[in-house]
């Protein structure tokens, strides 16, 4: 499976990445983008199974970047793995197609489960 | 307006909870950095609000800052970080600390909205009527201040208290 991990900050990329290792998908291909534009490319680059997006970044949102995918009519599975997760927020990801939000901070465990259940 | 300790007991609580979850703190240097001289460093943000002006802040020293940034990135405790991935890392942490933040006071406040984090170096001083509390906690080996910097129309008419 190929997975696109965006967020603006190399950090939390480097975080994401580890966290996917620990819950078992270590094996599996990862691309990054540092924004919603940039992942909007490389989605149509590179094509991937998968993209686990922040929701606040520069240029583009997540959110943003999802209404984009979803105008365009791609159906690549999307989530959200971000620092805020109000009811509101959930609403809107859901409203928007997005399988699931994880809020930070967030375990392999909790990654684990969601993927699991996002991807049955 | 959400108090100022109510700010701090929400900082100290998730800041402590994302060290527990992100840091694999068998991996830092048990040296200890309460005080060892090199300049101050950490991250700043706001939640701002119609009613509520805060600003949240984690400081430690230029060197235990660095062992968190390392502990977060996963590297290894002798290996060198660059500053910008320390700032980038550290910024990181506040950020993920304030939208936790935000949960907790969610039914005193559900409209505020978060600053991009901001990496410092030095001290900072509040200037204007802003009430600051502090709190001293470890994070591994690394002390680390907890810092809230409550600007809300109420704290203006409160005295200011000492800052880190």
């Amino acid at each position: 499976m190929k997975i696109l991990i965006v967020d603006d900050s190399k950090a939390m990329r480097m975080i994401v990445k580890r966290t996917l290792r620990q819950a078992g998908y270590g094996d599996h291909e990862f691309a990054e983008a540092v924004d919603g534009a940039n992942g909007y490319e490389q989605v149509n680059d590179w094509q991937p199974d998968l993209v686990l997006s922040d929701w606040n970044m520069p240029n583009m949102s997540g959110l943003e970047f999802l209404q984009k995918l979803k105008t365009d009519g791609n159906t690549v599975k999307f989530g959200f793995i971000t620092s805020e997760g109000t009811a509101e927020m959930r609403q809107m990801a859901d409203e928007n197609g997005a399988l699931f939000l994880i809020s930070k901070p967030f375990t392999s465990d909790t990654v684990k489960d969601t993927l699991e259940k996002a991807l049955s | 307006m959400i108090s100022a300790e109510d700010w701090l007991a929400a900082t100290t609580k998730s800041l402590i909870e994302v060290a527990e979850t992100y840091f694999d703190v068998g991996t830092m240097t048990s040296e200890d950095f309460a005080d060892d001289g090199s300049a101050k460093c950490g991250a700043i943000i706001g939640l701002i609000s119609e009613n509520n002006t805060v600003q949240l802040m984690m400081l430690s020293s230029r060197r235990g800052s660095e062992s968190l940034g390392k502990a977060l990135l996963g590297f290894e405790a002798d290996e060198a970080i660059e500053t910008g991935d320390l700032a980038d890392a550290i910024g990181e942490i506040i950020n993920i600390v304030a939208g936790m933040v935000k949960g907790v006071v969610n039914d005193q406040d559900d409209s505020l909205n978060l600053t991009l984090p901001t990496f410092v170096e030095g001290t900072l001083e509040p200037v204007g009527a802003e009430e600051v509390l502090c709190k001293v906690i470890n994070m591994g080996p690394v002390q680390t201040k907890v810092l809230v910097f409550n600007g809300s129309p109420q704290a203006a008419r409160k005295p200011r208290s000492s800052a880190a």
